[in-house]
C-alpha cells in the first residue's frame, strides 16, 4: 500500500500542476488571448494561432531530463527550433512570399521605392532608443529591427545578434504586424490634410513580362553587391518571383507559396511560441522590447507618410503621390497596403490606392532585408 | 537546460557589439550611414528599373506590339485600380477560390492576355488569285 502511495506521490511531482507558477498560467493566458484575437478578429490568423499555441505548448511545466522542452538538446520541438535559432525558415518564408508577390505596381512606378527606403527609419530610430536604454549595439540592432514590420526578418536577424531575445522580438513583431491597422490609421490621418487624401493617382502603366523577368535578376544582383550579407533574405525573395514570372516553373513557384510556405509557417510560429517560456520570455526587458516596437512601427509609418508628402514637392500637377501610401513603406505585405485602401476609400469611396500602396510595400520587404543585412554586417 | 545555455550569442557578434559601443555609444554613426545605405541601394534599384522600363518599352514600341488596351479598352471597363479593389473586397467577404479565380482574371486582365495584340500597321499586299 505504502508502494502505491508513494508512487503516486512521485507520478505527481512530475505534473504540470506540481511545477506550474504564476508566471506559466500568465503566459498560457497570452497563448489563449493570441487565438482568440486571431479568430475572433482575423488579425493574421495564419501566424497568430500557431505562435498562441505555441505558448501554450511552451508554458506547461515539466520535469527537466525528459528531453521534450524545446530547450533541451535532441528534443522534437529543439530540433524544430533549429529551424529558428540557425535562422533556416526565415528564407524559406521569403522564398514563398517572392513566389506570391506581384512586382508589377513597383516595376510600373519605381519612384515609389524610395518611401519603402523612408519607412526603413523606423529601424534605426528604434535601434537608437534601444541604445539609450541600455541595450548592447547588437540587442539594439535586433530590437530595431521590429520596426521593419517583417517576422522573418525579425527572426533572421535577432537569431544572429540577440538569441536570448529572439521570442520577444517575434511576439512583438508578429503582435504588431497584426495590430497594423489600428497603429497606423491614426498616425496617417494625423500628418495628412483633407485635400491630401483625395489626391487621385495616375493609373500606372502596363508591365510587359520581358520586365518582370529582368526584375528579380536585376534587383537581386544589385542588392545583394551592396548589401551581400543580406544575400540569403533578397536572395530567396528574388529567386521566388523569378520562378513566379519566368512562366516555365508553375510547379515551383506554386509549391513555394502554397504548400512550403505554410509548412514553414506552422513550424516558425509553434516554435518562435514555444520558447517564449515564463522563465525567458516574462521580464521588464521583454517589456521594453514590445515599446520599442511600437516605437519603432510609429516611426516608420510616420517618416513613410511625410516622405510621400516631401516626394510631393517635386512632382508635377497630375503626377502627385497621395500620402496615404507612405504607411504602406512598412513590410506588413498586403495589410499596409490594405489600410492605404481603406483609408484612402473613407474620403473618396472611388479612389483606389490599393495598386499603388503595393509598390513601397514590396519596396518596404526589399528594404527591410537590406537594413536587416546592413546591421548584420556592422554588429553580426 | 538553461535556456541560456542554448540561446549564446557567437563571439564575434559579442567582439564587434563591444567594438561599436565603444566607437558610436550613441548609434548615430550606425544610423546615419545604415539609412544612408538604404536609400543608396533603393535609388540604384529606381535608376535600374526606370532605365529597363524605357528600354524594354522602346523596344516593344519599335516592334509595333506595344499595347495599352487596359487603359484605352473603351469608357465602360472598370479601371485596374477598381478591379484591384473589387478583388481585394471579395477576398474578405468570399472564399479563396472566389479570390483566386478574380487573381486569375485580373492578372490577365492587367497583362492583356485576353485580348489579341494588334500591330496597328495597315499593309496592302497583293492576293495571288
Amino acid at each position: 500500500m505504502n508502494t502505491v502511495i508513494e508512487s503516486l506521490q512521485q507520478f505527481l511531482q512530475y505534473t504540470g500542476f506540481a511545477n506550474m507558477t504564476w508566471q506559466h498560467i500568465v503566459m498560457i493566458f497570452i497563448g489563449i488571448a493570441f487565438i482568440t484575437v486571431a479568430i475572433k478578429k482575423d488579425w493574421e490568423p495564419l501566424l497568430l494561432v500557431p505562435i498562441g499555441f505555441g505558448m501554450i505548448i511552451g508554458n506547461i511545466p515539466f520535469t527537466e531530463g525528459l528531453q521534450i522542452g524545446i530547450y533541451e538538446e535532441g528534443s522534437v520541438m529543439n530540433i524544430l527550433y533549429q529551424g529558428v535559432r540557425q535562422g533556416w525558415y526565415p528564407p524559406l518564408i521569403f522564398l514563398g512570399i517572392g513566389a506570391m508577390t506581384d512586382f508589377s505596381s513597383l516595376i510600373s512606378q519605381p519612384r515609389l521605392l524610395l518611401i519603402g527606403a523612408a519607412a526603413q527609419i523606423g529601424i534605426f530610430g528604434a535601434y537608437i532608443v534601444a541604445m539609450l536604454l541600455g541595450f548592447t549595439p547588437a540587442e539594439s540592432g535586433a530590437i530595431g529591427i521590429i520596426g521593419g514590420a517583417d517576422g522573418p526578418t525579425a527572426i533572421f536577424l535577432s537569431s544572429k545578434l540577440a538569441p536570448d531575445l529572439m521570442g520577444a522580438i517575434a511576439v512583438s513583431a508578429y503582435s504588431y504586424m497584426a495590430l497594423v491597422p489600428v497603429i497606423q490609421r491614426p498616425i496617417m490621418l494625423l500628418l495628412t490634410t483633407k485635400k491630401e487624401r483625395l489626391i487621385r493617382m495616375k493609373t500606372p502603366r502596363t508591365v510587359s513580362q520581358k520586365e518582370k523577368i529582368i526584375f528579380p535578376i536585376v534587383g537581386f544582383i544589385l542588392t545583394a553587391l551592396i548589401v551581400p550579407s543580406g544575400m540569403p533574405l533578397l536572395g530567396m525573395l528574388f529567386f521566388g518571383n523569378l520562378l513566379k514570372e519566368s512562366g516555365v516553373t508553375k510547379r515551383l513557384a506554386e509549391t513555394a507559396r502554397g504548400p512550403l510556405i505554410d509548412v514553414v509557417t506552422i513550424l516558425i510560429g509553434v516554435t518562435v511560441g514555444c520558447s517564449t517560456q515564463a522563465d525567458v520570455f516574462l521580464t521588464a526587458t521583454s517589456v521594453k522590447i514590445f515599446f520599442l516596437g511600437l516605437m519603432s512601427f510609429v516611426i516608420a509609418t510616420t517618416c513613410g507618410v511625410l516622405f510621400a508628402k516631401f516626394m510631393n514637392l517635386f512632382c508635377k500637377e497630375g503626377n502627385k503621390i497621395n500620402p496615404l501610401i507612405g504607411n504602406a513603406g512598412v513590410s506588413a505585405v498586403p495589410d499596409a497596403a490594405r489600410v492605404s485602401q481603406n483609408v484612402g476609400r473613407e474620403f473618396d469611396p472611388k479612389n483606389h490606392l490599393l495598386m499603388h500602396a503595393m509598390a513601397p510595400n514590396v519596396a518596404g520587404v526589399i528594404g527591410s532585408a537590406v537594413a536587416a543585412g546592413i546591421l548584420l554586417s556592422f554588429l553580426g | 537546460m538553461n535556456p541560456s545555455m542554448l540561446l549564446q550569442v557567437s563571439e564575434s557578434v559579442i567582439l564587434k557589439s563591444a567594438e561599436m559601443a565603444e566607437k558610436d555609444p550613441h548609434g548615430m554613426i550606425i544610423t546615419l550611414v545604415s539609412v544612408s545605405v538604404v536609400f543608396l541601394a533603393l535609388i540604384i534599384l529606381y535608376f535600374a528599373y526606370t532605365l529597363i522600363g524605357r528600354t524594354v518599352n522602346r523596344t516593344i514600341d519599335w516592334k509595333g506590339l506595344i499595347c495599352r488596351k487596359t487603359q484605352t479598352a473603351g469608357n465602360d471597363m472598370p479601371s485596374p485600380e477598381e478591379t484591384a479593389a473589387i478583388a481585394l473586397a471579395l477576398d474578405q467577404e468570399l472564399n479563396g477560390e472566389t479570390y483566386a479565380a478574380i487573381g486569375v482574371a485580373l492578372h490577365r486582365y492587367l497583362n492583356d492576355t485576353v485580348h489579341d495584340n494588334e500591330s496597328y500597321i495597315i499593309t496592302i499586299k497583293r492576293k495571288k488569285s
